[in-house]
């Protein structure tokens, strides 16, 4: 009996290979199938660290409490946030992860404390704005109104993060205003270097973003220049006022002489001249040579005595 | 079962975000056994066809819709099956033509081989596909699950919703009388 269980059984196995459906109508139906779908479908969400967890801990619930799990847990927790970041980080407007990114950009800029920094990373967002941009303008399956719906929305967060810089401009030229005033130690000299450099890179950045935005907008069409030519005018300005800003902001550091830091001794001397230096600068803001080189003899000639 | 049980409560998960492509990739893995298993139930491919796509279709509404957790892709798809053909046939008055003509038809469509291979197969297949389709649906389904999917005894309680024990039991009368049926149609 069990013989012929055996040949039966491989009888059955035989139909197997031999009862299929046809591959046109696979196919087909396949199609078909995808299409009612999508019709139904809504935005797709890729699956969240919280999701997989879930999963993970459906399916390991026996062991789940074994130190090496737990470790690879905690471990899992820190990549998988990761993940979503980076997930986040590549996304584009009108996938579901784009706000994800924004607010996680804002955050970080609400972390950092030193406005300097704030605005250097409010550049970087800018930058990845234009980048965004590049990347839609290529996407060319969309259809005209989401294309331009999309580069509204990075243009939009474009200008808002130039507008931002430059409000962080004025903050740094009002605030350096105040510091001339106090006795200047050499930290104090150091920290207008650095934002004399960073005046100085914000303002070609800024240069560039307005260019690149002018040359960005020239590939789209004539429709779609139409519909962003408004909100691409005023970044484009925002961008020339934040250049022009961050360079006066320069100007103005470099006047009261952003000099090599005197050593601790001469501190003393070198307020002092901080102190002329200012005097000046105040009356006559676009003099700048001749009052920097003025004040880099004096200090020399301080130097020997000390 | 077509893929490591890890992987398919992964293809779950996407598919519950609604992700066509995890979607795809279910109507890839499973449309042949689903197809299969349809057609030993229905009398023509056009039939099993039709009731194949539905099965799909009511997966994916399925997964949208409800938010229990589902634990087996394999039974949800099986049982899916299961109950449409029952609704096919409640529906639709059975039309009365001879089901080994049928057979042979569906045969001849579905096979590419040589001449002489063909004939011996089909010699062979029409045997057993006429015991099959002789069978009381019960025992045939479980054939079809067991020898045909080969799919695990435990599976099969799931989908069929019945004891491991009740389905060996079953198991072991099918055969028996499809033991019996080869005899009496070779005789």
């Amino acid at each position: 009996m069990t013989m012929e269980n055996n040949s039966l059984k491989k009888e059955f196995k035989k139909i197997k290979q031999n009862i299929f459906p046809r591959p046109d109508w696979v196919d087909l139906s396949r199609e078909i199938l995808l299409q009612q779908i999508s019709a139904q479908k809504e935005d797709q969400a890729k699956i969240s660290f919280f999701d997989f967890s879930n999963l993970f801990i459906q399916f390991f619930r026996q062991r789940l409490l074994e130190p090496a799990v737990v470790m690879i847990l905690v471990l899992a927790t820190f990549l998988g946030s990761t993940l979503v970041i980076n997930a986040a980080f590549y996304s584009l407007p009108g996938e579901s992860l784009y706000p994800v990114k924004i607010a996680l950009e804002k955050a970080h800029v609400a972390l950092i404390s030193d406005t300097q920094k704030k605005v250097e990373l409010k550049m970087e967002f800018a930058e990845k704005r234009i980048n965004e941009f590049d990347k839609i303008v290529q996407q060319t399956e969309n259809n005209p109104a989401e294309k331009t719906k999309k580069i509204q929305q990075v243009v939009q967060e474009l200008r808002n993060n130039v507008i931002e810089v430059n409000n962080h401009l004025t903050q740094l030229s009002q605030s350096f205003k105040q510091t001339d005033k106090q006795t200047d130690s050499a930290e104090v000299i150091k920290d207008k270097e650095q934002k004399v450099q960073m005046a100085l890179d914000i303002s070609s950045k800024t240069e560039e973003l307005a260019k690149s935005i002018g040359e960005k907008v020239a590939g789209l069409s004539e429709a779609e220049q139409l519909e962003v030519e408004q909100i691409v005018s005023e970044t484009v300005q925002s961008a020339q006022k934040a250049s022009l800003s961050a360079q006066q902001l320069a100007e103005e550091v470099q006047s009261t002489g952003a000099a090599t830091a005197p050593a601790d001794g001469e501190i003393q001397g070198a307020s002092n001249t901080e102190e002329e230096k200012t005097g000046l600068t105040n009356s006559d803001n676009n003099d700048t040579k001749p009052v920097e080189n003025k004040v880099t003899e004096e200090k020399t000639d301080q130097t020997p005595n000390q | 079962m077509p893929t490591s049980k890890f992987q398919e409560k992964l293809l779950l998960l996407r598919l519950k975000k609604k992700d066509p492509e995890a979607f795809a990739q279910v109507y890839d893995l499973y449309v042949t056994p689903i197809y299969r298993f349809i057609y030993f139930k229905v009398s023509t491919r056009h039939d099993a066809e039709d009731l194949t796509s539905e099965v799909f279709l009511r997966i994916w509404q399925y997964v949208n819709e409800v938010n229990d957790p589902i634990e087996n892709l394999n039974a949800l798809l099986y049982k899916t099956a299961r109950n449409l053909v029952i609704d096919f046939y409640r529906q639709r008055s059975k039309k009365g033509y001879s089901q080994d003509t049928e057979t042979l038809n569906n045969v001849k469509d579905n096979r590419q081989q040589s001449l002489l291979a063909q004939i011996e197969t089909e010699f062979e297949v029409k045997n057993i596909e006429k015991v099959l389709r002789q069978m009381k649906d019960d025992y045939r389904e479980i054939i079809i699950l067991r020898f045909i999917e080969e799919l695990s005894i435990s599976e099969i309680a799931k989908i069929l919703d019945k004891s491991k024990g009740s389905i060996r039991v079953l198991l072991h009368r099918a055969l028996k009388l499809a033991r019996q049926l080869l005899n009496d149609n070779g005789k």
